[in-house]
């Protein structure tokens, strides 16, 4: 009897031991190699109904709430509204025509003409993410041909970008997560610099920037175009403190994020290329940018342009050989 | 006269429990409840494991956790880990729990939590960047705080209303 039972607690101890080391290594492959990607994409596009399911809470509340509002607050909500709208068509009639200016332009100085990047819409989904992680859900995926890497953004600035697709959904890496760094530049002194994700806060931290920098409390931090991620000009911070330190050779600068995500509900996805060459139609998916891939690619690339070039001195030596002959 | 024996069925309410724990642990709470949020799947578990025993409850707490790490975008296994590590504390460091009075059982959980959560966030710390935080002790508390009126409930649920096994030894 005592030894059944010795039995049974060495067995739950085994269990447990061998649910840690398959714990381990599943850690370990998620976190270093994309070896998984294939298998969470099918898997996490399986449990969406789930995550539909958690949402619907949130959905229905809104849409009581919607109902209860009594005719005068509607009346008034759709006065605000049409205002609103007629002052953006009014400003929209000025857009048209600096846009058709700077396409002129464009064309006189031979650059490249930049053409309207196609936009999704796309909603929040209304459920928490992990602890240590600053990421929203959207119901946009692989089937409305979201793909990693897209930026995002909303009416009032710049959200994040795509760090995960999956078929129905995909999550967006907010810019206060410690992942994120979008370039940015300062609209006061063009002075450029990198905005980082300080994940507790939900503030920004403008990292290695000199203390003779000019930063001021209140100027707006926009997003910059360097780096090809994230389109130029649209908002992204706005400063909230500088600090030096005598004994650091960096200033301490934090800004507040434009957009606050807790209460965001709808986003707009950018289809945008950062070689400038905004395309009106489907994107196409961001390259694997995994180190052994492209130096494969790199090699066989070589070596297909030296067969070709020792292809092109066979010709001419067989070619100088047969007027020498003739 | 032949008799009927009837034998309640605990795990036929374990998943439907189950799905609404996953639910409520992923779903968007009051900003109060949703910074300090106890671990609703591990109550779950943990009140199956004391009746069914952990023959099956530790591997299904792993999956359970496996799942969560799915829904919230967590890196794969760090959620399954925590969540069978509960288990496995109280099933095998506490034999007698089913014995213990309800605070006392509500006093063991909150403690496997607040060690479980703090080994998470030191593991979520080696493998990621994560902020600097503070924040153990209350959702460990929540989750000893629900307990009491959980366990009731649950006893409540798996003594009238799971699924009857009839053995007829007639129909033999």
């Amino acid at each position: 009897m005592i030894k059944r039972l010795e039995l049974k607690d060495l067995l739950i101890h085994i269990r447990f031991l061998v649910l840690v080391l398959i714990s381990v290594a599943l850690i370990a492959v998620d976190m270093s190699s994309k070896t998984l990607s294939n298998a969470r994409y099918y898997l996490e596009t399986a449990l969406y109904p789930i995550l539909a399911l958690a949402d619907s809470p949130h959905k229905v509340s809104k849409m009581v709430s919607s109902h209860l509002q009594s005719s005068s607050e509607l009346i008034k909500e759709n006065e605000r509204l049409s205002a609103e709208n007629f002052m953006q068509r009014a400003d929209i009639l000025r857009l048209k025509s600096l846009e058709s200016e700077n396409e002129a332009m464009r064309r006189m100085l031979n650059s490249p003409i930049r053409k309207t990047s196609k936009r999704l819409f796309a909603e929040v989904v209304d459920v928490a993410a992990d602890l240590y992680q600053r990421r929203v859900v959207i119901n946009r995926g692989t089937g409305s041909g979201v793909y990693v890497g897209m930026p995002v953004m909303t009416d009032t600035g710049l959200v994040g970008q795509v760090i995960s697709v999956n078929y129905a959904f995909s999550r967006v890496l907010l810019l206060t997560d410690n992942l994120s760094a979008v370039p940015v530049i300062n609209t006061r002194n063009q002075v450029r610099a990198i905005a980082a994700g300080d994940n507790g806060n939900d503030e920004l931290l403008i990292n290695n920037v000199p203390r003779s920098t000019d930063f001021k409390v209140g100027d707006t931090l926009v997003t910059s175009g360097l780096g090809g991620v994230f389109p130029e000009g649209y908002p992204v911070a706005t400063v909230t403190s500088v600090g030096f330190s005598e004994s650091q050779p960096f200033a301490f600068i934090k800004a507040k994020p434009a957009v606050d995500a807790t209460t965001m509900r709808y986003v707009l996805l950018l289809w945008y290329h950062g070689n400038g060459d905004d395309e009106v139609g489907l994107g196409t998916p961001k390259e694997a940018t995994d180190g052994k891939i492209v130096l494969r690619r790199d090699r066989i690339k070589k070596l297909i342009e030296s067969m070709s070039t020792e292809e092109a001195h066979i010709k001419t030596d067989h070619s100088e050989q047969e007027k020498g002959e003739q | 006269m032949s008799k009927n024996k009837e034998t309640h069925s605990p795990l036929l309410l374990l998943l439907p429990f189950l799905l609404v724990a996953v639910i409520l642990q992923i779903a968007s709470l009051p900003s109060f409840i949703d910074e300090n949020r106890p671990d609703f799947a591990a109550i779950v578990m943990i009140f199956f494991a004391t009746i069914v025993g952990s023959n099956i409850c530790l591997e299904l707490a792993w999956l359970t956790g496996f799942v969560i790490d799915l829904l919230i975008g967590a890196p794969l296994g760090i959620n399954a880990l925590t969540l069978c590590a509960q288990v496995y504390l109280i099933s095998s460091q506490f034999s007698a729990f089913s014995k213990y009075k309800l605070w006392q059982q509500a006093l063991t959980i909150s403690l496997c939590s607040l060690i479980v959560r703090i080994g998470g966030y030191w593991l979520a710390h080696v493998i990621m960047q994560t902020n600097y935080e503070t924040n153990f002790l209350m959702p460990s508390l929540l989750m000893g705080l629900l307990w009491l009126p959980l366990c009731p409930l649950f006893n409540f649920f798996v003594s009238n209303i799971s699924g009857t096994i009839s053995h007829d030894p007639e129909k033999k």
